[in-house]
C-alpha cells in the first residue's frame, strides 16, 4: 500500500548521463574559433586548401576566406590538350605551358568537354571532343567528332567497320603483306588489297608464313594465331594449325568457320575462343595460375577469370558460405568481427548490413499498414550480436574480378554500409551483387512522422516507439498521435499516447575521440518513491507504479522538476531510454566489434539521485 | 726438380688433374660472364667498342628509366611527393610516400585536383631525374669514340619524354658528330622502354574525375572493362592499415592499379568528401 503521506519527498533523478556528455561540455567550453585562409599553395605542397595562416605558402595568393569564395581557387575545367582529359580543377594547377587549357565552367558546361561520338577509322568511341582531338597525335589516325550522338550504343553502331584483308606490297627484300583495312592499305604505295584474305594465303605469294605462334589482342578476348610477319590470323585452333584453308581466309568467309568449343574454353589447350562474359579471356600462359594446361601451340591461353583459387582465404570463405567459388564480376559483403575467443575473423553478410534491432518491447501499438515498426525493448543494453552495429564494426566489400578477389574497406564509422542482393542466373546460380552505399542516417532524428521517417528514398531510418528524442516547446518529450501520424506535444496527465522516435537503421560509429552527440538521448525522470508499512520494517522503497527501478512495468514520471504535478506514464522507461541511447551511435553500454565490453556500466549510464522536495540533492 | 716436374706433369695428365683444370677454367669463364653481365655496357664499350651511339644510349639509360618509372609509380607519379600519405603496401612489403592527386583537408567537401596534367607531370619527373644519368652516358659515349680516334663534336639539346600507349620514349635532342674517315651526324638519339604507364595514367585520371565529382570511384567497373587490370581501393588510417598504428581514419584512400600480366603497379592517394564520425 502506498501512501503519499509516507512519501519522504525523495525525488529520484534517473538520468542517462554519459561520460561523453561531460566531455562535450568541456569541448564546447574550450574550443576557440580558428580562422582559416584560402591558400593557393600550402607549405606542405597542396593546392587550394583552407588552412591556418601558418600553413600558407605566402609566395602564392592567399586570403582570409573560404577557397570556394576566391577566384584564384575557383574550380573550373582543365583540359589536357595532350591527352584530351577534362578534369575539374583550379587555374593554378592547369599550366598552359604544360598543355593545359583552363575554362571557368564546369566540365559538363565546357563545350570541348561535351561527350559525343568520335569516329576513329572504322572504330568509334563515345568520348569528349577534347579526347577525340588527341587521338591523331597518340595513334596516328584521323578522327571525326559528332556531338549530336548522345548515347554509346548509337555511337558504336554508327561506326562502319571496314572490311579487312591482306594488303600486299613489295619491299626491297621481296613481296610482303600487312593484314589491315582497305583504307590503311591505300596509304602504302604500290599495294594491292585482298579483302577477307589472310596474309598467309598461298595465292598471294608473300613472305608471310604460317606459324605455331599465338597472340592476345587488346581489342578482343580471343587467342589468335599470328603469321611470321606478325599479322593476326584466325582464332587459335590447335586442330587447324596446319590447315592451309584456315590460314587463307578470314573466318566467316570462303567457307572458313570457327570452332567456338564450349562456352568459354577455360584453360583449353587447343581452343582459343575465349569469352569474357562466360569466364575467360586471352592471357599469356602462366604455370602458377594455369597449372598444367600448357597450350598445344603458342604461349597464350583462355585464362579463367572466375575466382577459383581455394588457397585464397576469401575464396575459401565464400565457398563455405555459398557452396561454390565466386564468379567473375561477383561482389559480396563481409564484417570484421571475432570468434568466441576474441580472435579476428571475417563473417560474410549474405543480406548486407543488418539494421539495428530492438527486441522484446511493447508491440501492442497498432500501426498503419505498410509501416515498419520497431519497439524498444528489454534488450536495450547491448549484447555482442555481430550485426555490424557495434563500436569498431567495419565492413568489407569483396570483389571477384579478372581471377582475383580484392577487398575494399570504406565503412569506417558506418558512414557507408554494405548492401547486397542476389540475382538468379540462367544457370540457376544465385549471383551476388554488393556495394557500399552512403548511410543516410543524419536526418533521422528530425523526422516527426513515421511516413517521413520510413521514406527509403530519402533516408535510412526506422520508427521506434517507447521514447521520444524530440521535445515540445516546454521541453517535454513528444508523443505519437497515430491518427495523423505526427509527434505532438503531450496533453499532460492521462495522455496514454506513446512516445516515438525516428532513429537510424544503422547508427553511426564514432572514433576514439569522446563524442558530444550521445547526450541527445539524455532524459530525467522524476518519480515518487513510496514505502508501505510492510516495507518500512526493511526500509524498502518502491517506485510509484513500478518495482524498485520501474523495470518491466509502467512507472509514473512526474515531468519537469519544476512542475512535478504533470506526471506522464512511461512504459519500460529504462529499456526504452537504453535503446534510444544506442540508436544515437556508439553510445551507452556497448560491446565492441571483437566482443570486448566497453567502459560504461549501468551505474555510469543510469544515475539515481535522491533529492528532497525542494530539489536539493540529499543522496547521489 | 725433375722429379717434381715429373710429378706436376703427371698430375696434369692424370684424370684428377684434368678435372681440376676444367673446374678452374669453368670458374674463370663464369666469373668473366658475370663481370660482363653486371658491367654491361661499360665492358662492351671498353673491349668490344660501340656498335652505334643509338644502341649505346639505349642500353645505358634504359635501366635508369625503368627504375624511375617504378619508383614514381608507387608514389603517385612523383619522385619526391610533398603532400603525401605514408602507406605500407602489403604486396611489396614496403612503405611509400604516396602523393595526393586529389585532396581536400576539409570534411564534407570534394577533393581539389592537384595534378590535372598528370601525364605531363610524370613526363617532367622522368626527364628531371634521368638527366644526370643521361649526361653521364653521353660523356661516356664521347670518351669512347675519342679513345678510338674519332673527333667528337657534341652540342647538348633538350630531353623530351613521351608517355605513349605501351611504351615510354625519351628523346635526347643532342647533336653528335663523329668524324674519322667519314663523318656521322646524329640530330637526336632515343631510348624506348616498354611499359603500361600510359594506361595507368589514363585510368588514374578517370578515377580522379570520379573522386572530384562524386567522392568515390567504382573500382569494379574498371576491372570489368580492362580485363588485365586489378583496381584496389584501400581506406587507410584504420586498423586495416598496418602503417597507421592507432591513428583514426582520416578519410584518405589509396588506389592501387595492377597489371595482371606484367605485375606493374601504380598507386596514388585521394582525400575528398570525407564524412567524419558522428554528427
Amino acid at each position: 500500500m502506498k501512501t503519499k503521506n509516507n512519501l519522504i519527498f525523495g525525488i529520484l533523478l534517473f538520468g542517462i548521463s554519459f561520460i561523453v556528455l561531460q566531455s562535450s561540455i568541456a569541448l564546447a567550453a574550450t574550443t576557440p574559433a580558428v580562422s582559416t585562409y584560402c591558400a593557393q599553395h600550402t607549405t606542405y605542397g597542396a593546392w587550394c586548401q583552407d588552412v591556418p595562416l601558418s600553413q600558407v605558402d605566402t609566395n602564392y595568393a592567399y586570403s582570409q576566406t573560404s577557397c570556394q569564395a576566391t577566384t584564384y581557387c575557383q574550380t573550373g575545367t582543365c583540359v589536357n590538350v595532350q591527352t584530351g582529359t577534362c578534369l575539374p580543377s583550379s587555374q593554378a594547377t592547369c599550366n598552359s605551358a604544360q598543355g593545359g587549357t583552363w575554362y571557368s565552367t564546369a566540365p559538363s558546361s565546357t563545350p570541348v568537354c561535351q561527350i559525343g561520338c568520335c569516329l576513329i577509322g572504322d572504330q568509334a568511341s563515345f568520348t569528349t571532343k577534347a579526347a577525340c582531338n588527341s587521338y591523331p597525335t597518340l595513334y596516328g589516325v584521323n578522327t571525326t567528332f559528332n556531338a549530336n550522338v548522345n548515347n554509346e550504343a548509337d555511337c558504336i553502331s554508327s561506326a562502319q567497320p571496314q572490311a579487312k584483308g591482306a594488303c600486299v606490297y613489295d619491299t626491297g627484300n621481296g613481296r610482303t603483306c600487312t593484314f589491315t583495312t582497305r583504307q590503311s592499305c591505300k596509304s602504302i604505295s604500290s599495294s594491292t588489297f585482298h579483302q577477307d584474305f589472310l596474309c598467309t594465303n598461298p595465292t598471294l605469294g608473300t613472305n608471310c608464313a604460317m606459324t605455331k605462334q599465338t597472340t592476345c589482342l587488346k581489342t578482343a578476348d580471343q587467342v589468335y594465331f599470328i603469321d611470321s610477319c606478325g599479322n593476326q590470323a584466325n582464332v587459335y585452333d590447335a586442330n587447324r594449325v596446319s590447315d592451309t584453308n584456315y590460314w587463307s581466309y578470314v573466318a566467316g568467309t570462303n567457307g572458313v568457320t570457327l570452332d567456338i568449343g564450349d562456352s568459354a574454353n577455360i584453360e583449353s589447350t587447343t581452343n582459343g575462343y575465349c569469352n569474357y562474359l562466360s569466364g575467360s579471356t586471352c592471357m599469356q600462359y602462366n604455370s602458377a595460375i594455369d597449372g598444367g594446361n600448357i597450350p598445344a601451340y603458342g604461349n597464350n591461353i583462355c585464362r579463367n577469370v572466375n575466382c577459383v583459387s581455394t588457397s585464397d582465404q576469401f575464396v575459401s570463405l565464400f565457398n563455405t558460405q555459398y557452396g561454390r567459388t565466386p564468379k567473375n564480376g561477383e561482389s559480396w559483403c563481409g564484417l570484421e568481427t571475432a570468434d568466441s575467443s576474441g580472435n579476428p575473423l571475417i563473417q560474410l553478410e549474405p543480406n548486407g548490413h543488418i539494421p539495428i534491432t530492438f527486441n522484446n518491447g511493447n508491440t501492442s501499438v497498432s500501426v498503419a499498414s505498410g509501416i515498419t515498426l520497431s519497439t524498444m525493448g528489454s534488450n536495450g543494453i547491448s549484447t555482442y550480436d555481430k550485426t555490424g552495429n557495434n563500436p569498431g564494426d567495419t565492413e568489407v566489400l569483396f570483389i571477384c574480378a579478372n581471377g582475383r578477389v580484392t577487398t575494399e574497406v570504406q565503412a569506417q564509422y558506418r558512414n557507408y554500409i554494405c548492401i547486397q542482393n542476389q540475382t538468379t542466373l540462367s544457370s540457376g546460380i544465385q549471383f551476388n551483387n554488393a556495394q557500399f552505399v552512403y548511410n543516410r542516417w543524419t536526418f533521422c532524428f528530425a523526422q516527426n512522422s513515421s511516413k517521413d521517417c520510413l521514406n527509403t528514398d530519402q533516408r535510412d531510418c526506422q520508427w521506434v516507439t517507447g521514447a521520444s528524442v524530440l521535445k515540445d516547446s516546454a521541453g517535454q518529450p513528444m508523443v505519437w498521435d497515430q491518427s495523423q501520424d505526427l509527434l505532438v506535444p503531450t496533453s499532460g496527465p492521462g495522455d496514454t499516447r506513446m512516445e516515438a522516435s525516428c532513429v537510424p537503421k544503422y547508427p553511426s560509429g564514432f572514433d576514439t575521440t569522446p563524442s558530444n552527440t550521445c547526450g541527445a538521448a539524455s532524459r530525467v525522470c522524476y518519480v515518487n518513491y513510496t514505502q508501505s508499512p510492510t516495507d518500512a520494517a526493511t526500509r524498502f522503497w518502491r517506485v510509484e507504479g513500478g518495482t524498485i527501478f520501474g523495470e518491466s512495468s509502467t512507472i509514473t514520471c512526474l515531468g519537469d522538476y519544476n512542475d512535478p504535478n504533470k506526471p506522464e506514464i512511461v512504459t519500460n522507461w529504462q529499456t526504452s531510454l537504453s535503446n534510444l541511447c544506442k540508436a544515437q551511435g556508439d553510445c551507452g553500454i556497448s560491446v565492441n566489434y571483437i566482443g570486448t565490453n566497453g567502459a560504461n556500466r549501468v551505474s555510469d549510464v543510469f544515475q539515481v539521485i535522491v533529492a528532497n522536495q525542494t530539489g536539493e540533492e540529499i543522496h547521489g | 726438380m725433375s722429379e717434381k716436374r715429373g710429378t706436376s706433369f703427371e698430375f696434369i695428365n692424370s684424370k684428377r688433374g684434368q678435372v681440376t683444370i676444367f673446374i678452374i677454367l669453368g670458374v674463370i669463364i663464369v666469373g668473366a660472364a658475370a663481370l660482363v653481365y653486371f658491367l654491361y655496357p661499360q665492358i662492351k664499350s671498353a673491349f668490344l667498342g660501340i656498335s652505334d651511339p643509338q644502341s649505346f644510349i639505349q642500353s645505358c639509360v634504359q635501366d635508369k628509366i625503368k627504375t624511375i618509372i617504378s619508383n614514381l609509380s608507387m608514389q603517385g607519379g612523383s619522385i619526391a611527393p610533398q603532400n603525401y600519405y605514408s602507406y605500407y603496401n602489403e604486396i611489396t612489403n614496403k612503405l611509400y610516400t604516396v602523393d595526393y592527386l586529389c585532396y581536400n583537408n576539409q570534411d564534407y567537401l570534394p577533393c581539389v585536383m592537384q595534378q590535372p596534367l598528370l601525364q605531363q607531370h610524370v613526363e617532367s619527373e622522368i626527364q628531371t631525374n634521368l638527366q644526370s644519368t643521361a649526361d653521364s652516358c653521353f660523356a661516356d659515349l664521347q670518351k669512347n669514340y675519342q679513345n678510338r680516334g674519332y673527333t667528337v663534336n657534341f652540342v647538348k639539346g633538350s630531353t623530351v619524354v613521351d608517355i605513349l600507349p605501351g611504351r615510354v620514349i625519351v628523346t635526347f635532342n643532342n647533336q653528335l658528330t663523329l668524324t674519322k674517315d667519314t663523318t656521322q651526324r646524329y640530330e637526336q638519339l632515343n631510348a624506348v622502354v616498354s611499359n603500361n604507364l600510359y594506361d595507368f595514367l589514363s585510368i588514374t585520371s578517370s578515377i580522379l574525375n570520379w573522386e572530384a565529382t562524386y567522392g568515390d570511384a567504382p573500382a569494379q567497373t574498371y576491372m570489368l572493362y580492362y580485363h588485365n587490370l586489378i583496381v584496389e581501393k584501400k581506406e587507410v588510417g584504420s586498423r586495416n592499415d598496418p602503417a597507421a598504428g592507432n591513428r583514426n581514419s582520416d578519410g584518405t584512400k589509396i588506389y592501387i592499379l595492377t597489371n595482371i600480366n606484367t605485375g606493374e603497379m601504380f598507386q596514388f592517394a585521394t582525400r575528398g568528401y570525407v564524412i567524419p564520425p558522428g554528427f
